[in-house]
């Protein structure tokens, strides 16, 4: 329970089914059986219950994320940080654009944030992971029956220098999906008095074990630079658009991507990644990922949180070749 | 190495190269230098570079900053020196100090090297290991030879 939060949430009483709505800003979230339904000033949008859960699931995960988190194509988020989180819909959609029909709002991060824990709190059913591949866990559909399933609770893993803590069969059984897949045990021949200054992790092993699915966790940091591997399987239950250049590497499996422009949401390139492949995303673009297996994914992150201000102005390159005149 | 797939690309309003996409494995397999440190990743400051480690590095490399080394595949040794009095970042002939140890990484392992550690590598058999580390003068920038610049 996210007691120290719930003087933010402002909750309505249940409806019929057994769901709270909620109130944030001048929007109302409701959901029913199938649906979550956003009201709004301008009307009411709606999307499928499990996709919405499972995006909101990685919005508060990851703190709202670098920049963009698109829950489709109309609704979603932009983390603008110190300065509020803002929630749209059709903002960044040309076709909502053009209408005249978009509508946003600035946000503080500490109230959006405890409405959507409570949301997810109130309406993810017992039998429902929102973290977990479709073929892990049970339906997000029906009337209430309980919960939350307790993966909602769980804090996304982040260093400031490196895990060195392996996972073990006691807490993190290998996933099905990589039984067999694991590397091999490395040796540290540190002499004792220096073993505190050293680390060593199977990487492959560790995310072998990884039990969430599209949830990029730092295991290693050289000042901003931080690798932030996961492990993927069906499609990322967002669309991040990125306010920063963010690389891709591809360790197995494979993964396809859908490259949108971040601003309109116009189509593009799409890509198919194979094991090795190593990729960037623009800063102006967002990306949608499929992966047909479970599949284990280096994303690498530039934390510097000064990058979209300079990209805006123009001092920081939007692709990553711009520097080197290749573009 | 031995085998891989690369993916592709279909651009439907996008030019390739904003994607600067290569394949880890391709350099390893293909490029004519071992322990040579092909960016295949640049952020700001930060640097994403593979080689692939072959017998021993003729280098011993010392570092301002902490950096860390994956083990795509492979074996390889890492011998660690702190050295008697700070020396320049880059790489050595040699390196003179206190031996506090060595790793050996296999398929998978992740590892630090710690800055103002002064490291070697060697690998009995080829072995490909990806770097997170800065930009330095001591890395290889060859986007044109490792890109995918057409569809």
């Amino acid at each position: 329970m996210v007691t120290e939060s719930q003087h933010l949430v402002e909750a309505q009483p249940a409806n019929e089914l057994g769901y709270k709505s909620f109130r944030l800003g001048g929007y109302t979230f409701e959901r029913n059986a199938y649906f979550a339904v956003v009201h709004y000033p301008g009307g009411e949008y709606h999307m499928p219950v499990g996709e919405f859960l499972r995006a909101v699931q990685r919005d508060i995960g990851w703190n709202f994320f670098y920049g963009m988190v698109k829950f489709d194509q109309v609704f979603g988020t932009f983390n603008f940080y110190d300065k509020g989180v803002d929630m749209f819909l059709g903002k960044y959609n040309d076709a909502w654009q053009k209408s005249g029909k978009a509508y946003s709002e600035m946000l503080p991060n500490e109230k959006i944030s405890a409405t959507f824990k409570a949301i997810l709190e109130d309406w993810v059913p017992p039998d429902f992971n929102p973290w977990a591949a479709p073929r892990e866990t049970g339906s997000p559909f029906g009337k209430k029956r309980g919960g939350p399933h307790p993966a909602i609770f769980r804090k996304r893993i982040v260093t400031k220098t490196m895990i060195k803590e392996p996972r073990t069969d006691a807490t993190h059984p290998v996933n099905e999906a990589f039984q067999g897949l694991q590397g091999k045990d490395g040796e540290m021949k540190i002499r004792p008095e220096f073993k505190e200054r050293f680390g060593l992790l199977n990487l492959y092993d560790y995310l072998a074990r990884n039990d969430v699915t599209w949830n990029p966790e730092i295991v290693s940091a050289v000042e901003y630079s931080l690798f932030c591997p996961t492990t993927e399987e069906y499609i990322l239950p967002i669309t991040h658009g990125n306010d920063r250049v963010e690389w891709f590497l591809l360790l197995n499996g494979q993964i396809s991507m859908e490259i949108r422009d971040r601003d309109t949401g116009t189509l593009r390139a799409y890509m198919h990644m194979k094991p090795g492949d190593c990729c960037a995303m623009p800063a102006d673009i967002s990306h949608n990922l499929w992966a047909p297996e479970r599949s284990m994914l280096l994303v690498w992150e530039n934390g510097n949180p000064e990058l979209p201000e300079l990209i805006r102005l123009g001092k920081t390159p939007t692709t990553p070749l711009q520097e080197f005149g290749l573009s | 190495m031995k085998k891989y797939t690369k993916g592709n690309l279909l651009l439907i309003n996008d030019k390739p190269l904003n994607y600067a996409m290569s394949n880890i494995y391709e350099i390893g397999a293909t490029w004519p230098k071992t322990y040579d440190r092909v960016v295949v990743g640049k952020n700001g400051p930060y640097v994403l570079a593979c080689f692939r480690a072959e017998g021993e590095d003729k280098s011993w490399w010392y570092m301002p900053h902490d950096e860390y080394v994956v083990l795509v595949e492979g074996e390889m040794q890492i011998d660690y020196t702190e050295p008697r009095e700070e020396i320049e970042p880059g790489p050595h002939k040699a390196v003179h100090g206190t031996e506090m140890g060595h790793m050996i990484l296999r398929d998978g392992s992740l590892a630090s090297l710690p800055a103002k550690v002064a490291y070697r590598m060697r690998a009995s058999r080829k072995s490909l290991a990806l770097l997170q580390t800065k930009h330095s003068p001591w890395l290889t920038y060859a986007w044109k030879d490792i890109c995918i610049t057409e569809e």
